[in-house]
């Protein structure tokens, strides 16, 4: 029932914005779930009544309330993003159960929490009530806080924030509203306990304070009004803006742990759950240069507005240091190439005939260098010394055809394309019936686990690691020192950085730069970013290639064609291929054998 | 130790620093010479035959400077490291030996470096021993050995462009001599080997200068070396301790493979790591090489009293290199005569 007592009319701003959020939020749902392939919606059926809501439940408190990932890389920015997440949640759970303790109902108006204390103003005795009004301005306190902090460091731009992404033009609207949301409810609150007393320890304190001053009464209306009407421009504002990551990003979890496979559903899902927050502007290393911006945070505030360009498009490297980082986990490279396959044309030729190589079939190891493994025969010579000394026998599948992993004409958006290489490829592969399969190059090892699962397909650094540990080859250590560059392909792509580290461990003293393993550098080399103009790669290779010198190693060791020859290109130190290193070391005894 | 007497002190002693202290000591004035090795001539120096002088590299250096020059004294293995100004205006040359040398005028002549053939790893070089540089081959041809020796009916693959106009190396300029060398080196190896075969690959020929073009319908004609426009895009080894080359022959719109017994790169022409004048590296050119005060001022560098000439300022042959090195020692004494 709307009666004067739970109803007044500027209560109306806030009621049409928040109504048009939850009407916006539902159509972009259902919208979501009628596009979902039948198999997903079965999915997600099945799964809504299992433990996984609840692990979801569980990760969207860490996430989208605590923001723990965002804390792990940056405290102060996860505390300014919990502050306001988690103490604004806060007041919306505790003010309903406020209300629905004052008046015994389930069913109060939905604003009727919000502006509790003007319907309710003064101290009331009811159940608990103490203790609800010192909640409720404890997490004011905690949002006043994280916004007060938020202020100072926008006015002195420090090293805990590193480069602020600059927002458009209704993100900057949504952000200006949403600033002024707390302060007012303060003033409102504050000045409400000033006349009419009650209050906790914030609201109740100032209210005591400006107690009896004049100007009290006439401020008392427009306060309100001015935060009911900046809660509704906020409201408004949030589908076209980034805050629409709040309520999406919970559906992106429960999708996830729902186990929904559909890429389309996962990339809108991700798009429109990108909090905006920046954090992988702050590692990509296209970012610190002068470069149009085309970062995930950049690329996908276009992307909603339907203007994303030719350079956030083809300008990623491909590199992954952002999704390394990012809160979220959105896939802004998957974003990326599903928007590159728009912009080509989309074939599937047939494949070209595999060479069948009869002579060498039955080999215990084939070996596949591809086509930057061309650029860098020192590599191929080194795996040769140590498959000798191990004494298997083995054969270069691509010795003398051209095969191709498909990688470069994925990137340009033509997977059809690159899947009918990837078939010759897997045609020859098998041809050659190994017992596993090992590429030289990251790149192509990526692509060959995920189309071969007949063999066990590793990497060169792995399988060598592998054939030491086995004893098949014996490794002797030198005074050496060594500086391992961990290629994004093999680090953040496929997971492996410390094994590499470790059998260098076995041959050299390391001497590893802070930011490596997952973490690492991207060479500049990398296949994406077909339009980085040619003077941004070297200035790329040159700004790695002097990160990995600073150690002061002797030798850089990578484990990836294309990174050696980017780094070789613009470092005073020797680079080698992680293979030549190891042949380097091989005990002659183990080569005789 | 400071001498304080000299007018000039050039740094580098190849065909560019020659000429300009023949030039400037005809005309009076007192040069000292910083050479970084332990003999003179440069890279021309080494040079078996100059095309189109006809003599070795070393009778071409010898010729430039008389032996014995009153005006002219040489440093060897001293390598510049720093020029300051100063504050009579005069110019200090410090030494990695940490000597420093002054004098009113500095003229560098520092010349150039040869790319490193290993940076282009898929040609092999240092890696299979068939593969060398064109300055492996002068060399050894200069010592009198002959790589090779066993084979019979050797083939040989030329590679032009290696480490010049390769975006992938980031280098874009043009050596400008390597394509009349490498005809020239063709040529030569047929007059050695003479049942030898010789193949260039090229991106085009530019052959600029007098008698260039000739040479190259010489070899054509007399010499029968093959050309072919493309470049070679994959090298590996043989059995038999030959090299497999890939290669795409881009006027026929056809790949290629041959096997060969020695390829040869001609490696390109690259920046030395600019010097520091009063303590900022010098200004460079596009090319990364030494820049100049301004288009009309071709000798002078931003800094009053040092000058520049020859191959430091980017690629030349021998004649350019004794015609720029010959103005430059004119705008030195002009102004030592201020
Ligand atoms: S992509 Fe991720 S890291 Fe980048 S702004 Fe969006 S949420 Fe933040
Ligand atoms: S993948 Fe690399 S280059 Fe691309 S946006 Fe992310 S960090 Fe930047
Ligand atoms: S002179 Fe000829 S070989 Fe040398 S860089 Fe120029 S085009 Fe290439």
């Amino acid at each position: 029932m709307i009666t004067p007592d739970n109803f007044n009319i500027f209560v109306i701003p806030f009621t049409l914005g928040m109504t048009f959020v939850i009407i916006w939020l539902l159509a972009t749902i259902v919208r979501l779930w009628r596009h979902m392939p039948q198999a997903d919606r079965r999915r997600v059926r099945h799964s809504i009544l299992t433990v996984s809501t609840l692990r979801a439940a569980g990760e969207i408190v860490a996430e989208v309330l605590i923001h723990r990932r965002i804390w792990k890389r940056n405290k102060f920015l996860g505390y300014m993003h919990m502050s306001f997440a988690f103490g604004w949640f806060m007041l919306i759970v505790v003010g309903k159960f406020e209300s629905l303790t004052y008046t015994g109902n389930h069913f109060n108006p939905i604003w009727y929490p919000l502006f509790f204390k003007f319907f309710v103003p003064g101290e009331h005795e009811f159940f608990l009530s103490a203790f609800f009004t010192q909640a409720m301005d404890l997490w004011l306190a905690l949002i006043l806080s994280g916004q007060i902090l938020a202020f100072v460091k926008r006015r002195m731009p420090g090293r805990t924030i590193g480069i602020r992404p600059r927002h458009t033009a209704v993100n900057r609207a949504a952000l200006t509203a949403l600033w002024f949301i707390f302060p007012l409810r303060l003033a409102a609150e504050s000045v409400t306990a000033g006349i009419h007393g009650g209050g906790g320890f914030l609201t109740g304190t100032i209210g005591q304070a400006i107690a009896g001053a004049p100007v009290l009464d006439s401020l008392f209306m427009p306060l309100w009004w001015a935060y009911s009407i900046s809660l509704g421009v906020f409201f408004v504002l949030i589908p076209f803006s980034r805050y629409f990551h709040i309520p999406v990003e919970g559906f992106l979890i429960l999708a996830r742990h729902w186990g929904v496979s559909d890429e389309a559903t996962i990339r809108t899902l991700e798009t429109l759950a990108c909090s905006a927050c920046g954090m992988c502007l702050r590692v990509c290393p296209r970012a610190q240069g002068d470069a149009p911006r085309m970062q995930p945070v950049y690329f996908i505030e276009r992307l909603r507005a339907g203007r994303d360009n030719d350079n956030d498009v083809w300008g990623c490297l491909g590199c992954l240091r952002c999704e390394e980082v990012c809160p979220v986990v959105v896939h802004s490279t998957q974003i990326r190439m599903a928007r590159k396959m728009q912009a080509v044309p989309q074939r599937r030729p047939q494949p070209a005939p595999a060479p069948v190589p009869q002579a060498r079939q039955g080999v215990d190891v084939a070996l596949f260098a591809g086509c930057m493994g061309k650029l860098t025969p020192g590599t191929k010579a080194a795996m040769n010394r140590i498959l000798q000394a191990a004494g298997l026998a083995y054969a270069w599948v691509d010795e003398d055809e051209d095969l191709c992993c498909g990688r470069p004409l994925r990137l340009s958006g033509r997977t059809g394309e690159a899947q009918a290489r990837m078939d010759r490829l897997k045609t020859a592969l098998l041809a050659l019936n190994p017992r596993v399969i090992v590429s030289t190059c990251p790149i192509c090892y990526n692509m060959i686990r995920a189309a071969i699962s007949a063999r066990p397909v590793l990497h060169h650094t792995d399988f060598v690691a592998q054939l030491i540990d086995e004893g098949r080859i014996a490794v002797g250590r030198s005074a050496q020192t060594l500086t391992y560059h961990d290629p994004c392909e093999l680090s953040r792509m496929a997971d492996i950085s410390s094994r590499p580290v470790s059998t260098l461990a076995k041959v050299g003293t390391l001497k590893q730069p802070d930011e490596c393993g997952r973490e690492s550098h991207c060479c500049g080399g990398a296949l994406g970013g077909l339009a980085v103009a040619g003077h941004e790669r070297t200035r790329l290779m040159t700004a790695t290639a002097d990160y990995l010198q600073r150690p002061g190693a002797q030798t850089i060791v990578t484990a990836c064609p294309l990174c050696k020859k980017s780094i070789a290109q613009h470092a005073a130190t020797p680079v080698v291929d992680f293979a030549e290193a190891i042949a380097k070391s091989l005990k002659t005894s183990s080569i005789n054998q | 130790m400071n001498s304080n007497h000299n007018d000039t002190i050039i740094i580098g002693t190849g065909i560019a620093g020659l000429t300009a202290a023949a030039e400037l000591s005809a005309r009076g004035r007192k040069v000292l010479m910083l050479e970084k090795n332990d003999s003179t001539g440069g890279h021309v120096g080494q040079w078996s035959v100059c095309f189109p002088f006809g003599i070795s590299g070393r009778e071409l250096a010898e010729s430039i400077l008389p032996q014995s020059n009153a005006n002219v004294s040489i440093r060897t293995r001293s390598t510049a490291s720093a020029i300051s100004t100063l504050p009579d205006g005069s110019l200090s040359v410090s030494c990695t030996d940490g000597t420093a040398h002054s004098a009113r005028t500095v003229l560098l002549a520092s010349g150039y470096g040869m790319f490193d053939a290993r940076l282009k790893e898929e040609l092999g070089y240092g890696i299979y021993p068939g593969v060398l540089t064109s300055e492996d081959i002068e060399r050894q041809w200069q010592k009198g050995e002959r790589p090779l020796a066993g084979h019979s009916n050797p083939r040989f693959a030329i590679v032009h462009c290696v480490g010049s106009r390769d975006l992938k190396c980031n280098i874009r300029h043009c050596s400008k001599v390597c394509c009349m060398v490498g005809v020239k080196m063709a040529t030569e190896i047929r007059q050695r080997y003479p049942d030898s075969q010789v193949t260039n690959y090229y991106m085009d020929l530019r052959m600029f200068d007098n008698g260039y073009e000739e040479l190259y319908h010489d070899a054509q004609l007399n010499y029968n070396v093959q050309f072919v426009r493309g470049r070679i895009s994959e090298v590996a080894p043989t059995n038999d301790g030959r090299l497999y080359i890939r290669a795409e022959d881009t006027l026929l719109g056809k790949p290629l493979r041959d096997k060969v017994d020695a390829l040869v790169l001609m490696i390109g022409m690259s920046a030395h790591e600019p010097l520091h004048v009063d303590g900022e590296p010098m200004n460079r050119s596009i090319n990364g090489f030494v820049g100049t005060a301004s288009p009309v001022q071709i000798n002078l560098t931003a800094t009053p009293g040092l000058f520049v000439a020859g191959a430091a300022k980017g690629p030349m042959n021998i004649t350019e290199v004794l015609a720029d090195a010959r103005a430059a020692a004119a705008e030195t004494d002009k102004y030592l005569s201020r």
